[in-house]
């Protein structure tokens, strides 16, 4: 059992700054001739230690978000604007090249439906020693011994290294994913759906262990996912996403319990509650805007029932609140000190 | 770390090294050798030295290089010298004295004597004996070459002298002078016994492997079988040598290949081209070609059989039995069309069974037929043959006639020739099932029951190959073959006397008209009605070896015809006395094999020396492009 | 790797080998014409003793079922694979041992080329998709695979051999000639070797190519490449390391059932080009109707087809995992 590591933070640039920072990032797809503005302006932090949740529907753009920070972007995807910085160094300015350095080094990715993430011909030993052998440098024997010790770390007995993916369960897969990442000792560890192929038992427990991991490792994680709960149980963080922009980000009691932005009300009232009444569950009426050609202003405003004449032609400023959180909404201008300019609709939805 | 480029270039250059040295031998060997060899390409497939077992046209062509028979054929098929050099018969005819070739050699140097001939003929008489005494018909090999002896009424052979062979016949004729069975060398053969020689069942067949010695003018000295036979000159030889040094008899699967290597100077001559592929060659400059009129026919052959019905088999008709009913039909057809079509127009339309090939026995019908269906048809309905309601034809018995008419799968061409058949025939109302038969079936098929069969059919196509003296062709035809050889069963009793009176005729103008007789009895009578005779279509280069003379003169072939003196007038064109020569290969008859190099393929290196320099490029520009590659590369790594 | 997978496979070739055997016996057994006039093809007046003489010396009166069978059955497994008809006094094992390795030397190294530069090609094609090295392979790829062997190999023939002499026309070597080194020899028949060669491996490449350029692409939209990417390794080592293992799995599969039509094209390639291996053989056996050649040979592609499947099948074992369970 590895004791609380003390991150080496030499490469910081600047210091006092955060772990990674975000700003204003836009990755575009080339498709068909059409430009989709898949992520069109995200800006966010992770501080060290930190676990950020990233919330919202399919497409919202979350996945490519974090594709983005290691460029693991389709051909056909450009990161048009904005920085990624790491310990303070922008990423997106890095030749292809000399950006394969952070992957997996800085950043890692714990992918989703581990099947086939997980190449079918190799052990497991040597597919976590990998990375150790050819990005560390280390001698097989070196790595084979290092695999050891991370699946032991992830609670799969040492002996299985030599099992391959087919001969695991599904859980103990992802469990091997999540050593394979933590290889070569990164600061941020990406979990992509990590745990949507599983069931909830085993989910359960993957939860669990990340959280371990985030503790006595100091890893700091950021988790994309639909499934609200997830983000409730791990993270410290969460970042709402709506058609390529943030909706509202901050931290998980706040977000929750007092939900700012229309988009996520919508979102937590949409989420079962297993201990309330019975009843219908609430949809979003309307779909997500086709990103080719987004609404001009507040991509939500379509399906708003908030929505003023300024919601549907500016762009809704992103505001930041004393309790930490951050909204971009109308119904929140600069200055509104958290209380929305309107009165929302109470619990049963209708107006005031 | 590592480096990349340096092993990658070490390898490329190691394989252009080693593909050089492979490659540049053979750009420095494609020159002229010195050693002259003749190649000759042929479809057949090679499988014999023991002559005994030869079937093939090119069976006899290989023992007729290795060895002399008693007396040689001439420039046009005349008796002329062989191992004996002078012969005469006494005057009844029946006993024939020949003279053997004083100082003659084998090939390996030990005396040719009257030994050898004694000791080859007796073979055959012992044979022939052995035959006759036991019950499942023993035969020489494959039995073909025994006929030329029993059939010249071989009776007993002695030699007073070395010099000295008698044979004494039970008849008298002049078919010995005609024995295609080759002199071979008792101290070689005898420690065989019969059976090994004759590769009777049961033991093991003596094969007679290279070297092999003999007495003709190139002897097999290394064999692939189904590939090809080396032949090398004999040193020995009594005769004028030809200019080869060695002779290949190669085989080819495909004709186009063999024309291609014609074409290419890789062999200087092929037998059995397609029609196509000789019209195609008529235009180039170097390659000659030959149409050889075939010594055989095609036939339509009938089922006459009219010993009575058979069981479970026999024609389908009585109509067959009815020479009226056969000749009518044979005014339906239309040789010079089959000609035309079947044989690309090379060949000649039939008429009687002695082929024009031969020259001084072939004489043209006294009442020939020609393609009319109106007459046919007239003809049918007089011999007593009406039609039906639907213009069938019907026999006596009052059955619509329809005939089957089939051919081996061996003789793919016949295909066409029934198509046509039935087409003409249903104009007379005849109808007509035509489809092929294997080989092997058919020949079960074609068995009457003296040979143990049902003779199953009705008609069937197919042809026979004659040797120079017409006998085997008129033999098919006798009553007396019925149940082995013959396949019509005709049986006229008055042929069957004209055929050995013609056999011990001495005198040619009364043989002349013995022949003559039969063939217009059979073609009124048509058991047969012959096709067409194919020609033989060769081709041969003119620029290496000169002196090619047809045997016979007139519509013969070069080679591949009846015995090795084509290959003695040979001649070699491209001989320029070389300023220094090879110490031991010399052009005289002593040159033993063993020259340098033996390629014959008459390219220059030049192409391949610009392709060397294309190879060399193409290298460079790779490794060129591996450097620049693995300096990017380099820049990626951390 | 399993014993009893290696077990079983081994189990399975055996089994089919003695069915092949039995197919053999009855195949040859059905063919029309009996087998006593082949024998005696042509010989003149034949008597029906002899032909009952033959028959017994042959067995063929005895029943086929058991009598023959068994001794057909028996003879082969102990090698006696009969006499050929048309080949006197030669055994067909004789026959066969003649003429069988200019076809493993011609196919072998045809098949060995084909795969190293298919799959080479493929991969390249599919890992640089769109690419103009793609774009010509494919082309080229298609073109070879639609190309019946006979029309590749006369063409070179018409070219190489006819038009410029560079190579010659036909045969594994030069008849006749006598080598004064063991290298002169191996000139002549490297020269001999070149186009038929180039016949059977660039008829195979194509084939080979295509397969492994989609089986390529089908595993670069794996997610483990997608993994092996984040993992920043570099691409080379992705291909190689990642993609090339997984891919190979068709690949390897489709090298196995070819090797059937391989053999089927080993006839074309064989008489085009004189070549004197077991293609020509079993034509000339066919033609001259040379019943135990024909079965020996018949025997001997059957069972090369199975162990070669048998070879790719733990060939497959070695290669995936998940199959030997």
């Amino acid at each position: 059992m590895t004791a609380v590591r003390d991150r080496e933070l030499p490469r910081q640039a600047v210091p006092g700054a955060p772990l990674l920072e975000v700003t204003d990032l836009r990755t575009y797809f080339s498709l068909d001739g059409a430009t989709v503005r898949a992520v069109d302006g995200v800006s966010f932090r992770l501080e060290q230690g930190e676990a950020l949740g990233i919330a919202g529907e399919s497409g919202c753009g979350k996945t490519t978000t974090a594709l983005s920070l290691v460029r693991l972007l389709p051909p056909n995807a450009r990161i048009e604007e904005g920085s990624v910085r790491l310990y303070g160094i922008d990423l997106v300015e890095k030749s292809p090249n000399a950006l394969r350095r952070y992957r997996w080094r800085e950043i890692s990715i714990v992918f989703q439906g581990a099947m086939n993430a997980l190449n079918p011909v190799n052990t497991v030993g040597d597919q976590i020693a990998e990375p150790i052998i050819e990005r560390l440098g280390l001698d097989r024997k070196a790595a084979l011994q290092r695999a050891g010790e991370l699946l032991e770390l992830v609670g799969i007995p040492r002996k299985r290294a030599d099992a391959f993916p087919h001969e695991l369960s599904g859980g103990m897969r992802q469990r091997a994913m999540i050593a394979m990442a933590l290889a070569c000792d990164p600061a941020i560890v990406i979990g992509d759906e990590p745990t949507t192929a599983l069931d909830v038992m085993v989910q359960a427990q993957i939860l669990e262990l990340l959280e371990r991991l985030r503790r006595d490792l100091g890893l700091s994680l950021i988790l994309i996912t639909h499934d609200l709960s997830v983000i409730a149980e791990t993270c410290d963080r969460v970042m709402v996403m709506y058609a390529g922009r943030v909706a509202e980000e901050g931290p998980v009691g706040e977000v929750f319990a007092r939900p700012k932005h229309p988009y996520t009300q919508k979102l937590l009232a949409a989420f079962p509650n297993i201990h309330a009444d019975r009843r219908t569950l609430e949809v979003i009426p309307g779909s997500p805007p086709d990103l080719r050609d987004p609404p001009p202003g507040c991509r939500f405003a379509p399906r708003c029932q908030f929505a003023m004449d300024v919601c549907r032609t500016d762009v809704p400023p992103e505001v930041t609140f004393g309790d930490g959180v951050r909204v971009a909404c109308h119904l929140y201008p600069q200055g509104s000190d958290g209380v929305p300019i309107t009165t929302p609709p109470d619990a049963n939805g209708t107006p005031p | 770390m590592r480096s990349p480029i340096r092993t990658r270039a070490a390898r490329v250059l190691v394989a252009l090294g080693l593909v050089l040295t492979a490659v540049l031998p053979v750009a420095r060997l494609a020159t002229a050798s010195n050693h002259l060899i003749l190649k000759t390409g042929t479809d057949q497939d090679l499988q014999v030295l023991n002559p005994f077992s030869s079937i093939l046209v090119v069976d006899f062509e290989i023992f007729t290089l290795n060895y002399d028979l008693l007396l040689n054929f001439g420039q046009d098929l005349e008796p002329a010298p062989g191992f004996a050099d002078s012969w005469s018969a006494s005057d009844d005819g029946l006993t024939w004295t020949f003279h053997i070739r004083d100082g003659m050699k084998w090939s390996d140097g030990t005396p040719a004597t009257s030994a050898d001939a004694l000791y080859t003929y007796q073979l055959v008489i012992d044979a022939t004996a052995k035959s006759d005494a036991s019950e499942d018909g023993y035969y020489l090999g494959a039995g073909y070459l025994e006929g030329y002896l029993t059939n010249a009424g071989i009776k007993s052979v002695s030699a007073p002298d070395a010099s000295t062979l008698v044979v004494e016949t039970e008849f008298a004729n002049t078919l010995l002078l005609n024995a295609y069975v080759p002199i071979l060398p008792r101290h070689i053969w005898e420690s065989h016994t019969l059976d090994e020689i004759g590769s009777a069942e049961g033991s093991t067949p003596f094969l007679n492997e290279p070297p092999v010695v003999g007495t003709g003018p190139y002897q097999a000295t290394e064999w692939q079988p189904g590939d090809h036979i080396t032949f090398t000159r004999n040193p020995n030889y009594w005769g004028k040598q030809g200019a080869a040094d060695q002779v290949v008899v190669q085989t080819f699967q495909a004709m186009d290949t063999a024309v291609q290597a014609l074409k290419s100077g890789e062999i200087d001559y092929v037998r059995g081209i397609q029609p196509d592929q000789f019209t195609a060659l008529q235009g180039d400059p170097n390659i000659q070609v030959v149409e050889g009129i075939s010594n055989g026919f095609s036939e339509i052959a009938f089922n006459t059989y009219n010993r009575g019905p058979i069981e479970g088999g026999g024609a389908s008709t009585t109509a067959l039995q009815d020479p009226k009913f056969r000749d009518a039909l044979a005014w339906a057809i239309d040789q010079q069309k089959l000609v035309d079509v079947t044989l690309g127009g090379f060949g000649e339309p039939g008429t009687t069974i002695v082929p024009p090939f031969h020259t001084r026995w072939h004489s043209p019908p006294d009442n020939p037929r020609s393609f009319d269906i109106a007459e046919a048809n007239r003809r049918l309905d007089a011999a007593g043959y009406p039609r039906d309601a639907s213009g069938n034809r019907l026999d006596k018995e009052g059955k619509v006639i329809t005939l089957r008419v089939t051919w081996p799968d061996s003789e793919a061409e016949h295909a066409t020739d029934a198509q046509f058949i039935k087409e003409w025939w249903s104009e007379l109302g005849v109808g007509v099932d035509a489809f092929v038969t294997e080989e092997g079936k058919l020949l079960d098929d074609l068995l009457p029951p003296e040979g143990g069969g049902l003779a199953n059919f009705d008609i069937e196509l197919w042809g026979w190959v004659g040797d120079p003296d017409p006998t085997s062709l008129l033999n098919v035809l006798r009553g007396e073959e019925i149940g082995s050889f013959s396949d019509s069963f005709y049986d006229n009793p008055r042929y069957d006397e004209l055929f050995l009176l013609q056999r011990a005729e001495s005198d040619e103008a009364t043989r002349f008209a013995q022949i003559k007789e039969m063939q217009n009895l059979t073609y009124d009578e048509a058991p047969y009605i012959i096709l067409y005779y194919d020609a033989e279509l060769h081709a041969y280069r003119t620029d290496r070896f000169g002196g090619w003379t047809n045997q016979p003169s007139d519509g013969g072939t070069p080679l591949f015809g009846y015995g090795s003196i084509g290959y003695t007038h040979l001649t070699d064109l491209s001989a320029v006395p070389a300023p220094t020569q090879e110490p031991g290969a010399t052009a005289g008859p002593s040159a033993a094999p063993g020259g340098p190099d033996g390629g014959s393929t008459g390219s220059d290196s030049t192409p391949l020396i610009l392709g060397i320099a294309a190879l060399v490029v193409v290298i460079a520009g790779g490794l060129l492009v591996m450097r620049r590659r693995s300096a990017t590369a380099a820049s990626e790594e951390e | 790797m399993g014993g009893s997978f290696v077990a079983r496979r081994l189990g399975q070739a055996a089994i089919t080998i003695v069915a092949i055997i039995l197919i053999n016996f009855v195949l040859f057994r059905l063919m029309p014409g009996s087998p006593e006039r082949v024998i005696l093809r042509g010989t003149p007046n034949v008597t029906p003793e002899r032909i009952e003489a033959l028959r017994e010396r042959w067995g063929l009166n005895d029943p086929v079922f058991p009598d023959q069978l068994v001794a057909y059955i028996t003879s082969t497994l102990t090698g006696d694979l009969g006499y050929s008809f048309i080949a006197r006094g030669q055994t067909v094992v004789d026959v066969l041992a003649q003429r069988i390795w200019p076809t493993i030397l011609l196919f072998g190294l045809g098949e060995m080329v084909a795969i190293a530069l298919g799959l080479a090609l493929g991969a390249y094609s599919g890992w640089r998709r769109g690419g103009p090295i793609d774009y010509l392979g494919n082309s080229v790829s298609l073109i070879l695979y639609s190309t019946p062997y006979f029309l590749l190999g006369m063409g070179f023939l018409l070219v190489f051999a006819s038009s410029i002499k560079w190579l010659p026309t036909f045969g594994m070597l030069t008849a006749g000639r006598v080598y004064g080194s063991p290298f002169e020899f191996l000139a002549d028949l490297g020269a001999h070797l070149v186009l038929p060669l180039a016949t059977v491996s660039l008829g195979l490449v194509g084939q080979y190519a295509i397969v492994m350029r989609s089986s390529i692409i089908e595993t670069l939209s794996e997610d483990y490449v997608n993994t092996a990417r984040a993992m920043g390794l570099s691409e080379g080592r992705i291909l190689r390391h990642h993609a090339l293992p997984n891919a190979l799995l068709p690949t390897v599969t489709l090298i196995a059932i070819n090797l059937g039509y391989v053999i089927a094209g080993a006839i074309t390639v064989e008489v085009v080009f004189n070549w004197p291996g077991l293609g020509t053989l079993t034509v000339q056996a066919l033609t001259a109707r040379d019943y135990p050649v024909l079965q020996g040979v018949f025997l001997l592609l059957s069972v090369a087809v199975v162990l070669a499947n048998l070879v790719a099948d733990l060939v497959y074992g070695v290669l995936d995992p998940r199959v030997r369970t």
